[in-house]
This record gives structure tokens, C-alpha cells and sequence, in this order.
């Protein structure tokens, strides 16, 4: 009679090297996801800002063409009830073009950021002007509230007769 | 007869304390884990709604609908309300009339921007259709020969407020 030979499994275990192996894989997996993640929160919020940066320059540029006289256009007159729209002379830059006017700058805050108005004109051509609104906002610096900290603008130009 | 043959290996076992120290680290490696987990969900989600809530697609739809309506209007035949609460344009209904044969009213009711459409000098029954929801303040302005909306809009957890302003070309 030959008895049952019992064999117990000896495992070896696992060493520093695959721990440290593994941590490591593991964490370039986390840190890929939270990274894209990040980046997607950051980008969709920056998206948000430049539509309503566009939206603002619309409102602007297209209230501008339709009054009667351009040189007398003054948003403040016609939203600072309705928008917390106020001067702020400091403004943003003209475009680079040369012979644009500055007519005024303002400053409109919409959805709890700051969004920097330069509206300037010119003539391009014989009875045509050229009406040029420049948003610029704070991109980088969210809460620093002030136009030196514009890291972000945009440029919409309507043509009107005049 | 031969005797079975039986290879054992003897290993120590864990102590209390062991277990213990071992349960500790386990348990901040997995609450490290976990609040990673849950930030990263939390973050997802507000950019998730930051893009697709409610109030960001209705904004969407209601500048494109109301740039739509105001630009085909004709530039002679709108009036808005002294409150601003609602705009009224009349249009072409096509290219083949002669004279301007339809008007569409804006409006805001319980909490709905509303586009009502009817006919000019007709008894037939305007039909009304529902721009968007969540609206609770929404404004008319008209500035020479456009008309502004600034409108906001609030579902209860966010809120939007979108600005707009469409040139009456005909």
C-alpha cells in the first residue's frame, strides 16, 4: 500500500522590485487620468468664458451698428441697468491697424468674470466705417480683477454705413 | 510498505500588532485612493454640466433662435413692450410675398421663453412653441435697428446668463 504523498505549493512571493514595478504603473495610469481630466475641466471652463466673451462682443458690435450716429454710441447708457456694465478707461489695445479711434472702453461683468470692452472705429472706405470691438478677459489669473491681468482677447468687427 | 511523504512548511503567522499596522496603512492607502476616485467623479461631472446642463444647451438655443427670428424680420415692423418682457417682428413668410404677412411674438411665460407665430389680418389661430426652459429673467431691448435679449437662466443648481443682439436686415 503506498500512502498519499501530500505537496504543499511553495510560493515564492513577490519582491520589492515587482512592488515597485507595479506602483509605478499604476500611478502613470492614475496620473494620465486625473491629468485628463483635469485638462477637460480646464478647457470646457475656458470655453465657457469665450462664448460669453463672444457674446459680449456681439451685443456690443451690433448695438453700436444700429444707432444712428457712432460716435455717440455709449453702451453704459443702454445696459447699466440690466448689466453691470461700467467705463473703464484703461481698456485694452487698439488693433494693430493704424487709424482706428478709440470711441470708449468698458467693462461688463457677466457670469461672475470680468470681460474688458474696447470699442474703436474707422474708416475703411468712402462712406463705409469699420466698427471694432475688443474683448479681453483674465484667463490665467480668474480672480484677479483688473485689465492688466487679460491674458485673452478676441476681435469682432462689423461694417456699417456711414 | 511505504510511508506517506509529507513536505510541510512551517510559517510564523501574523501577530495582532502586525495585523493591526497592516489594517492601518491599508486603510489610508484605500481613503487615498477613494478621495482620488471621488474628486476625479466630481470633477467629471462639473465639467460634464458645464458643457451639457440645461442651462448652457438652452443658451445655445435660444441666441441661435432668437438671432434667426430678429434677422429675417422686417426692420419697419417690430415693437417691443415698455417693460421689456416681450418683442413682436413681422417677416416674409417666403420669397414669393409681396407684402409682410406674419409676425412672431417673443415672450417669457411660467418660467418658458415662448415664440408665438400667427398670421397678419387673419383669424386663424396663432401657434406657440416653447424656445426654452429655466428662464427667469429675460429682457428686450431695442437699440435703432436691432434688438437685444439679455436673459437668464436658472435651473435651481446653475444658473446662466447669456447676452445677445441681432441687426434687422430687411
Amino acid at each position: 500500500m503506498v500512502g498519499r504523498t501530500t505537496q504543499s505549493c511553495l510560493c515564492r512571493g513577490i519582491s520589492l522590485v515587482d512592488t515597485m514595478v507595479s506602483v509605478a504603473i499604476i500611478s502613470v495610469a492614475v496620473i494620465g487620468t486625473s491629468s485628463f481630466r483635469y485638462y477637460a475641466a480646464l478647457d470646457s471652463r475656458k470655453a465657457a468664458m469665450q462664448i460669453t466673451a463672444v457674446r459680449t462682443a456681439v451685443l456690443l458690435c451690433e448695438s453700436w451698428r444700429a444707432v444712428a450716429d457712432p460716435n455717440a454710441y455709449d453702451p453704459t447708457g443702454y445696459f447699466s441697468t440690466d448689466l453691470e456694465l461700467t467705463e473703464c478707461p484703461d481698456g485694452t489695445d487698439l488693433p494693430d491697424e493704424e487709424g482706428f479711434t478709440r470711441l470708449g472702453a468698458y467693462k461688463l461683468v457677466l457670469n461672475n468674470h470680468s470681460y474688458y470692452a474696447t470699442l474703436s472705429w474707422k474708416n475703411v472706405s468712402a462712406g463705409m466705417r469699420a466698427l471694432n470691438v475688443v474683448v479681453a478677459w483674465a484667463q490665467r489669473d480668474q480672480d484677479q480683477d483688473d485689465v492688466s491681468n487679460a491674458d485673452e482677447s478676441l476681435r469682432v468687427t462689423a461694417y456699417t454705413l456711414n | 510498505m511505504r510511508m506517506a511523504k509529507g513536505k510541510y512548511t512551517i510559517r510564523r503567522g501574523v501577530t495582532l500588532v502586525e495585523l493591526a499596522m497592516a489594517s492601518v496603512v491599508a486603510t489610508v492607502v484605500l481613503a487615498g485612493i477613494a478621495a482620488l476616485l471621488v474628486d476625479g467623479q466630481r470633477g467629471w461631472n462639473l465639467t460634464y454640466n458645464r458643457v451639457y446642463r440645461d442651462v448652457a444647451t438652452d443658451g445655445y438655443i435660444a441666441t441661435k433662435k432668437f438671432d434667426a427670428l430678429i434677422r429675417r424680420a422686417k426692420a419697419e415692423r417690430f415693437s417691443v413692450d415698455d417693460d421689456g418682457g416681450e418683442v413682436t417682428v413681422q417677416y416674409y413668410a417666403d420669397d414669393t410675398s409681396a407684402t409682410v404677412d406674419r409676425y412672431v411674438r417673443l415672450f417669457t411665460d411660467n418660467g418658458n421663453l415662448k415664440a408665438e407665430y400667427g398670421q397678419l389680418n387673419s383669424n386663424t389661430t396663432p401657434t406657440t412653441e416653447i424656445v426654452c426652459p429655466n428662464v427667469s429673467e429675460c429682457t428686450f431691448k431695442q437699440i435703432g435697428r436691432s434688438i437685444q435679449m439679455i436673459l437668464t437662466l436658472d435651473s435651481g443648481t446653475q444658473n446662466n446668463r447669456v447676452v445677445w443682439s441681432a441687426f434687422l436686415h430687411n
